[in-house]
């Protein structure tokens, strides 16, 4: 029994999952290994920004790529062409990447569900025509090559487990973020929104004020994803960026278990490991994840994690520590809290 | 007088759901409006909670006028409601439902939401009052559970709840017995009234039940066809003709409305 309920506490799940993850460069070899590994945590964060649009304001938003590639494309662009360095790029490609979530956020008041997801697809597709027609700027289809490194005190950036040790910081960092969203008044104000939009208005949410807020941040993270991945690949160019990449990032948010938090984390691992797998079955590859898709929906239609709700295990904690409190406030013969009946 | 009609219309096209109502709700009573099913009960708190604007007239609160205010300033002037049709936020606990009630009631700003400790002090608060609101309605022991896992009339206290966790100066309820066996809504009767004479909170609601209605009101607004058709405390309304008429139809047309 009590190692049932160690193994059962969340810190020590969490705890496990990062030793391992701090651990795993030493069992991966070789370079292509490592290049998976850095996708994974690329799109844990990715699935992270969405999840707060799509899992937490219940926004279905079909651009996430052109965050990732507004993220992406400023970045590079800042230190081609300005010579700025990584550390200054990255915040302004989050910052502008989250604008453009405003931007699309804006329009999104408007429409809801089945049409946000179009509006958003039309943006997706705007962005994408927008970098191949920038002219010398962009450089259109062929793409802006020799992006250069980072440099961080001596550190090798040529070296894929440097990305990944940085990376996996930033993936945990973002995650802890996120988690902490729906355990706070704000975070609550979306999932109202989510739930039920008219009835949110109702309990003094501005709700137009909170969709813009949601996408902002579901934008500002997928742009530090782009900034990193800019600054790793070294070469970017608009067909990374398409609406395909969205709906994957989608489809690891639902496979995981949207509005979990950690269910996104889990589909976008589950998600890039799955067709490396498959590579050696080539031509019957996307039928086999197909598949494996749609049965993973069938037995949880709500994801994989669909069922974890971290917020109420902390609401508890609140409510032992005002507990306590009162308690204490009793014995020196304090107040007396009348509730009635 | 806390609240305010003055000759209010509201027409949907060609509808026309409320027409040329005229109302004052004064503090700490308890007022009903009755009528028929289509009526215009419903649009009439639409209208108050600014879910709809007014093609004419004025609503004013606390001689403050709100027929042009968004639901969310509404609700911070102090107006709360519940729905006819429950809505209560599904992927939500029960606690978490109440906590989103206080919404407006929170003077901290969203981005001190993203600083760990402010931020677990300012959720404290909620969650204190939150459980307070929670054990007035007697649901202080669910507070884990989804608000869809309790039953019916569970759900309908989960709301009152949840308007009340805000301290609204008026709180407005939508057919709140509806759906309950007679244990539950005399239970709900209680409550209201308890509501009223102890937490000293305004309340209009709407209800079907003739008997809950008589019993509990100070004033009531009875409604046929969005006119208003009488007013008055409980025995000049039972009594009036064209209420009886409205309810049960008169004998010379014939028993063509509604029940």
């Amino acid at each position: 029994m009590k190692i049932r309920n160690i193994v059962k506490d969340r810190r020590v799940q969490a705890g496990v999952i990062l030793l391992l993850a701090a651990v795993a460069p030493i069992f991966l070899h070789t370079a292509s290994l490592m290049h998976i590994a850095v996708l994974i945590l690329l799109y844990i964060i990715l699935s992270l920004g969405l999840e707060v649009a799509l899992g937490i304001t219940g926004l279905f938003s079909l651009c996430h790529a052109a965050f990732y590639g507004m993220g992406a494309y400023v970045s590079a662009l800042l230190s081609i062409y300005f010579g700025l360095s990584f550390w200054i790029t990255l915040p302004i490609a989050a910052i502008c990447a989250g604008l453009f979530g405003v931007l699309i956020g804006l329009p999104a008041l408007r429409t809801n569900g089945d049409y946000l997801a179009i509006a958003t697809l039309g943006f997706g597709e705007i962005f994408r025509l927008l970098l191949i027609n920038g002219g010398e700027i962009t450089r259109g289809p062929r793409g802006l090559p020799s992006i250069p490194r980072p440099v961080f005190f001596g550190l090798d950036f040529t070296n894929k487990g440097t990305y990944y040790y940085i990376l996996l910081f930033v993936a945990v960092m973002i995650f802890l973020v996120v988690l902490n969203i729906p355990r706070t008044f704000f975070g609550r104000a979306l999932m109202a929104i989510r739930d039920d939009e008219d009835a949110a208005a109702f309990m003094g949410i501005r709700t137009s004020r909170y969709k813009v807020c949601a996408f902002a941040i579901s934008g500002l993270i997928a742009g530090i994803a782009g900034a990193f991945y800019a600054h790793y690949i070294c070469f970017i160019s608009p067909d990374t960026f398409i609406y395909n990449d969205s709906i994957t990032i989608l489809t690891m948010v639902l496979i995981g278990g949207s509005g979990t938090v950690a269910g996104p984390a889990l589909g976008a691992v589950i998600l890039t490991v799955l067709p490396e797998l498959l590579r050696s079955f080539v031509e019957y590859r996307m039928l086999i994840y197909g598949l494996i898709v749609v049965i993973m929906m069938q037995l949880r239609p709500k994801g994989i994690l669909g069922h974890v709700n971290t917020r109420t295990s902390y609401l508890d904690s609140l409510l032992g520590s005002i507990r306590d409190k009162k308690i204490g406030g009793d014995q020196q013969g304090g107040s007396t809290n009348a509730t009635g009946t | 007088m806390l609240l305010e009609l003055n000759h209010v219309t509201k027409s949907f096209g060609g509808v026309v759901a409320t027409n040329d109502v005229t109302a004052s709700v004064k503090e700490g009573k308890i007022f009903s409006i009755i009528g028929p099913n289509g009526a215009g009960k419903t649009t009439l708190f639409n209208l108050i909670t600014g879910a709809y604007t007014k093609t004419s007239g004025t609503i004013s609160f606390n001689g403050k006028q709100i027929d042009s205010l968004k639901p969310y300033e509404i609700h911070e002037l102090g107006i709360a409601r519940t729905f006819q049709n429950i809505r209560l936020f599904n992927q939500m606990t029960v606690l978490e439902n109440v906590m989103t009630g206080m919404h407006s009631r929170i003077k901290a700003n969203a981005v001190e939401s993203f600083i760990p400790f402010r931020s677990r002090r300012i959720e404290a608060e909620i969650v204190e009052k939150s459980m307070e609101a929670l054990s007035i309605v007697g649901l202080a022991d669910k507070y884990a559970e989804y608000g869809t896992s309790l039953s019916y009339g569970q759900q309908r206290r989960l709301e009152i709840a949840r308007a009340l966790v805000s301290d609204p100066k008026l709180l407005l309820l939508d057919e709140p017995a509806a759906g309950m066996n007679i244990n539950e809504s005399a239970e709900l009767l209680e409550l209201i009234r308890w509501i009223n004479s102890d937490l000293h909170k305004t309340i209009i609601f709407i209800e079907h039940n003739m008997r809950v209605v008589m019993n509990v009101s100070d004033y009531i607004l009875v409604l046929d066809h969005g006119t208003k058709i009488a007013e008055g405390d409980p025995e000049t309304v039972s009594s009036d003709p064209v209420v009886i008429d409205a309810y049960l139809g008169s004998k010379k047309k014939g028993g063509d409305a509604d029940a």
